[in-house]
């Protein structure tokens, strides 16, 4: 721990208080007698706590700690993924929201399996979900570990195996409605800790974006302890880091349909009580995750206008300390600690707490249920009761929870920027294409689904894996957009090779009933 | 043509008359931003530079205005539906 640090009161106080709340809630939803109960929350969460669920599932430490860290670092490119991340909610808002949610199942390897009556297709379903959360979770227990550890002056594996064990002990036991609850405590927790972190500078200060961005613009000084040279103009401008368009247009697009086939967002729309439910829950979250994203580059920004004039501004030197080395996650704490002493510092702490075990939390659900029922229930026992299908769900909560420990473990000397990579990739080349497809177009097959879940879940691993044997016009920054094309395409393709072949009966025999449930009125 | 067909094409014409336009606004716009750089950071709107204006500002309200609207519709198509299944 660098000299002049010490964990700030405010940050124990309200974790302390975070954590009563979680136990309490635990408690008041620990009954829950079906496995819609308890994956679903019963299926009548209100649109807002929903949306606010959403977002706190959705806003990571990678988002809380990360978009304002990497604006920091490389300025206007870094926006990218604010800018990514919030566009992908309209593709779910257009194509998904609704009809999922009338479909009424309970994970996304239900509906391929349902909607196309394939075992294959539910299994291939299982592997992208458990491939996507676990490459997703991993980065969550390494800034678990990292920064949490750093924080609150702890051990990286104490942080971890601290952090595991609270998660899964909440998830295992309230399910998605103890989870939905605390998600939207911890949603508010964060928010509000980014929000005092733009309003102090912006009204209390009087730090615009626009001076703030002609200032960073005209500077051409050394960074402090730093041996590199900042050149303001690069920074502010496009292209300082996104240096080609290939590269940019593929990491927009994976970021943009990554969102939308990420399987711990999609599943909390079966938890909205109908189809209209679900169109309204995504425009509260673009509305909460938007001003979210609005102020967290600001943030950035304004953490770097601070270090760039360290001594002038009188930023404590290991703060300054702090940006020059890990600048990418420290740039939000720094800030808490430079407007708001260790008040703001502890509000912070307990932002990036709340963002890791919303996220977690999220994941854990959504593999539990890939798990539990998708494999146990509908693979291998289809006739389980009820009261031992929430027993699995609990046991599938409980083991992917503890997972996490030796994930993050293993996280620390694994290239996470592969491992995220990968997620966002695989989630946006199988599951965004399969589902909008299997949605839309009546004239998909059996094998058509099978090919794009195996061509987005393959084509992912060949493409990051595989990226230095690949000729250059192949290699992405992330493969997402362009491995999502060859899916569609591959759907279409052997979806009519198919029909060619045996005619309508290559269609599923209640392919109209089931266009009828997505797309026709709720029966209630 | 059924009456689902006949609901699900709609609805179909429907998203994609909003969200054809509204993608390829966003991706040409962020890749326009790129392209035309050394013309597009001399611009300054409300004093900021058009690319911050346009990708860190503009297009969270742009989005909530226009698919706030899109909810609104799309919901009330959603409660006319058995209308249209009672059409034919």
């Amino acid at each position: 721990m660098e000299l002049g640090y010490q964990v700030p009161i405010t940050a124990l106080v309200l974790i302390g208080l975070m954590l009563a709340f979680t136990v309490v809630t635990t408690w008041m939803f620990r009954i829950q007698k079906t496995s819609a109960d308890y994956y679903l929350a019963g299926r009548k969460v209100n649109s807002f706590i929903n949306a606010s669920a959403i977002s706190s599932d959705y806003l990571s430490a990678a988002s809380f700690l990360g978009v304002a860290g990497i604006a920091f670092l490389k300025g206007f490119d870094g926006i990218i993924y604010a800018f990514g991340f919030f566009v992908g909610y309209v593709a779910l808002l257009l194509f998904l929201a609704s009809p999922l949610r009338k479909f009424g199942k309970y994970t996304v390897p239900d509906f391929v399996s349902e909607r196309f009556h394939s075992k294959t297709a539910r299994v291939l379903g299982v592997v992208g979900v458990l491939f996507v959360s676990l490459f997703y979770m991993a980065p969550q227990m390494l800034g678990a570990g990292k920064v949490m550890g750093l924080l609150l002056n702890m051990e990286y594996k104490t942080a971890i195996v601290v952090i595991a064990i609270i998660i899964t002990l909440y998830v295992s036991i309230g399910g998605m409605k103890g989870t939905t609850i605390n998600q939207l405590v911890q949603f508010w927790i964060l928010f509000g800790a980014m929000f005092l972190l733009a309003f102090i500078p912006f009204v209390l200060k009087g730090y615009t974006y626009t001076d703030i961005i002609n200032f960073l613009h005209s500077l051409n000084q050394p960074e402090p302890l730093k041996d590199t040279t900042f050149v303001g103009a690069s920074y502010t401008a496009p292209g300082f880091w996104l240096t080609n368009l290939k590269d940019t247009f593929s990491l927009l697009l994976a970021l943009m349909f990554g969102t939308a086939g990420l399987p711990h967002i999609l599943v909390r729309f079966y938890t909205a009580p109908d189809g209209k439910a679900a169109r309204r829950t995504v425009i509260y979250v673009l509305m909460l995750i938007g001003l979210f994203y609005i102020l967290s580059p600001y943030v950035g920004h304004v953490v770097r206008y601070v270090y760039m004039q360290a001594e002038s501004l009188n930023l404590p030197k290991y703060l300054t300390y702090w940006l020059a080395q890990n600048g990418k996650n420290l740039a939000v704490p720094v800030a808490g600690s430079y407007f708001g002493g260790q008040i703001l510092l502890g509000i912070v702490v307990a932002g990036a707490f709340a963002a890791i075990l919303s996220t977690v939390a999220g994941l854990i659900i959504a593999c539990a249920g890939a798990i539990g029922h998708d494999l146990v229930v509908n693979i291998f026992n289809p006739n389980m009761p009820e009261k031992n299908r929430v027993r699995i769900a609990r046991l599938s909560s409980l083991i992917i929870g503890l997972l996490g420990i030796p994930l993050g473990f293993i996280a620390e000397n694994l290239q996470i920027a592969v491992l995220v990579g990968l997620a966002f990739a695989i989630a946006a080349s199988t599951f965004f294409p399969v589902l909008v497809m299997g949605v839309w177009w009546p004239k998909m097959t059996k094998n058509g689904a099978i090919a794009g879940l195996l061509t987005g879940i393959v084509g992912s691993f060949i493409m990051i894996l595989g990226k230095s044997y690949l000729p250059s016009i192949l290699q992405f920054k992330n493969p997402g957009g362009f491995v999502m094309l060859l899916t569609f395409l591959n759907i279409i393709l052997f979806s009519k090779l198919e029909l060619a072949q045996k005619g309508e009966k290559a269609l599923p025999p209640d392919v109209e009933e089931i266009m009828g449930v997505l797309h026709g009125p709720e029966k209630n | 043509m059924s009456n689902v067909q006949k609901i699900r094409k709609k609805q179909l014409n429907f998203a994609l008359k909003f969200g054809i336009p509204y993608f390829l606004f966003v991706i040409v716009m962020y890749l326009a931003v790129y392209i035309g750089k050394e013309t597009i950071i001399k611009i300054k709107i409300f004093s900021l530079p058009l690319h911050y204006f346009l990708v860190a500002i503009f297009i969270y309200p742009l989005t909530w205005l226009i698919f706030g609207f899109y909810v609104k519709k799309a919901n009330e198509m959603e409660d006319n539906l058995e209308k249209i299944e009672g059409e034919e």
